[in-house]
């Protein structure tokens, strides 16, 4: 899975270094190094590769915070190994900036109908809403989930509880997630999913 | 792997226990006061799903840690938030290595090399060259949160969570960082306030707190302590009980007695209870925690099974909520006689309260039984009205007397230096 993923997405890099591509360009005051994650996070920052997160809408600090780690190696870089070691401190600046200033993605449509009431049973206690606001739409370090695919919150939530997921938030946010079961990760990344 | 999150996670999976502490139970608590009983094992194999965060009320709803900021504050941006840091007359403070990211123990190398170990950055870098030269590189990298360091008989130490590391004759490798040897990892495994501080005893030992893993509960046996350890055998000590959360502490040139800062509850109120210094005159002594904060102070949930007078009170309250991490004696000679021996706290700055509180140096003056206790605001404010420009996390004296002070958000270090 992983493979093939990785496979698709260096295609697309690839692919999206070449002009005639086909594709028009970001707004005017994308950095250029923006265009390296078109093809994996989408045009305007929203995702429409599994796995692959929308950034549109994230907080500013999120994102930045998000990129340090990733060239640090404390979290797992994946495909992106290649670009992130590359990005200078006002690379990540810019990257943050821009990423916040585009709109949100809508609800995702392919989100399953969720329970309210199950998925506020399962987040309510954890005080999710705390840092990532009761809109989800994040702040700060924290993320916005409102909108994101459930695939990618699905992936997140596993790695955060398994320890994978390393860095901002590590603590907060395994200590909310060790009790998580699977099924729960599913309810809860569809609910918000579907958020606006 | 990540032995310690997996091996929680394995046992609140296998569900061997029943789920006393189950969600549902925990929603129809939520309106009331939450009292966990953390005395049984269940609890710790499969903790209720609030006990880390929670306690808020509609006021405080958003409060959160301090976001930082992920990259360093550029130079020329540092520059002029030092201009508007005021101190006393005749200090001045200069930037002396910029791009530190996450900057928070320093310790100096034989050499003059500067060890600073971050928060989650999971880097330790070093800090080398002449002034106003200084080179800085990441040396350690792949831990996971390696905020304590420290430098002895020609080795960096390095405590990370749930591990000390050795690290020989460093400053002959500064390229590539030897392997380093774990030398003792008898620490308990929960991240939430896992983060350490290193203080050398003067006798080989190291003085290593060991947070409590929730803001408020009856901790497990593991955590919420003073421990001393020896880096040579793996021997260790409890030396204090009843700490919360300490990221700083010292010995004390005058007597060899430890002393330690310790951050207090959150989510009572703006402004209680208050941060602590605490002095620790004999071995084993309980500074408190989670029954009686600040030396005064019932605790809303555990107070009522203890008394305060049980407990030994603080030596001075720093404020609520404001966050006094690394802390020094000072015993160079180029500041004024005042203060020497007095003590140089980090204070980090709140997060939950309204007001923005802390993000300064603070001095204390105080006599060696911990009487007489004098504050001045040394150093200060890294605030802009309530916006962050910095955050103070340890102080280091140098060799030539002048004070460095680590700032974690902006990513840098800057010297505190005196001149009549």
């Amino acid at each position: 899975m992983l493979t093939s993923r990785s496979v698709v997405c260096i295609a697309a890099l690839l692919a999206a270094s070449a002009p005639a591509h086909g594709q028009s360009a970001p707004s005017a005051k994308a950095p250029a190094i923006a265009q390296t994650c078109v093809a994996c996070h989408g045009l305007k920052g929203v995702s429409t590769t599994k796995d692959s997160p929308s950034l549109a809408g994230q907080p500013d600090i999120f994102t930045q915070y998000q990129l340090v780690f990733m060239r640090d190696g404390q979290r797992q870089p994946g495909v992106m190994a290649g670009i992130v070691k590359t990005l200078t401190d006002q690379n990540i600046r810019e990257l943050g900036a821009y990423y916040a200033s585009l709109p949100p993605p809508p609800p995702f449509a392919k989100a399953e109908p969720v329970d309210a009431a199950k998925a506020d049973a399962i987040m309510g206690p954890r005080r999710c809403s705390n840092c990532h606001k009761e809109d989800f739409s994040g702040q700060g370090e924290t993320g916005r989930l409102a909108g994101q695919r459930p695939d990618y919150l699905i992936k997140s939530l596993k790695d955060f509880r398994s320890g994978v997921r390393r860095g901002r938030g590590m603590g907060a946010m395994m200590e909310v997630s060790v009790t998580l079961e699977d099924d729960d990760i599913v309810l809860i990344a569809h609910y918000l999913a579907g958020k606006p | 792997m990540r032995r310690q999150e997996t091996a929680v996670a394995n046992a609140c999976l296998a569900g061997v226990i029943a789920a006393v502490f189950g969600c549902v139970s925990m929603t129809v608590q939520a309106q009331d006061l939450k009292k966990y009983d953390s005395s049984t094992k269940d609890f710790w194999l499969k903790p209720p799903p609030d006990w880390f965060l929670g306690d808020e009320n509609k006021e405080q709803k958003g409060q959160a840690p301090n976001p930082g900021q992920p990259t360093p504050t550029p130079r020329a941006e540092l520059d002029k938030i030092l201009a508007g840091i005021k101190l006393p007359p005749g200090f001045k403070i200069a930037v002396w290595a910029d791009s530190v990211p996450q900057a928070r123990q320093m310790a100096w190398g034989d050499k003059g090399t500067l060890f600073v170990g971050t928060f989650d950055k999971g880097t330790v870098h070093s800090v080398s060259g002449p002034d106003g030269q200084k080179v800085v590189k990441p040396f350690i990298t792949g831990l996971r949160m390696p905020t304590g360091v420290a430098f002895q008989d020609g080795a960096l130490y390095v405590v990370d969570i749930d591990k000390l590391y050795r690290y020989d004759n460093p400053e002959a490798n500064l390229d590539k960082a030897p392997e380093g040897k774990v030398v003792y990892d008898d620490f308990p495994p929960y991240v939430p306030h896992g983060w350490k501080y290193l203080v050398p005893d003067g006798k080989g030992w190291f003085y290593i707190p060991v947070g409590v893993p929730c803001n408020i509960c009856l901790p497990p046996a593991s955590t919420g302590h003073y421990r001393r350890v020896d880096p040579k055998t793996g021997a260790a000590e409890i030396v204090a009980l009843g700490v919360r959360n300490s990221v700083g502490g010292a010995v004390d040139p005058r007597t060899g007695q430890l002393w330690f800062t310790d951050n207090g509850r959150d989510w009572i109120s703006d402004d209680m209870p208050s941060d602590e210094v605490n002095r620790v005159s004999k071995i084993g002594e309980h500074f408190g925690y989670p029954y009686c904060h600040q030396g005064d102070f019932a605790d809303p949930k555990y107070g009522s099974e203890r008394q305060c007078s049980e407990f030994t009170p603080p030596v001075y309250k720093q404020g609520p909520h404001i966050a006094g991490l690394g802390m020094k004696f000072y015993t160079g000679d180029m500041f004024p006689p005042e203060y020497k021996n007095g003590i140089f706290i980090a204070q980090h700055g709140s997060w939950n309260r309204a007001k923005k509180l802390g993000y300064r140096v603070l001095f204390l003056s105080v006599d060696p039984d911990g009487k007489n206790p004098k504050e001045q605001v040394f150093a200060g404010t890294w605030l802009d009205d309530q916006k962050i420009l910095g955050r103070p996390a340890d102080v280091l004296q140098a060799p030539d007397g002048s004070l460095l002070v680590a700032d974690d958000q902006a990513g840098a270090i800057y010297r505190i230096s005196y001149q009549k």
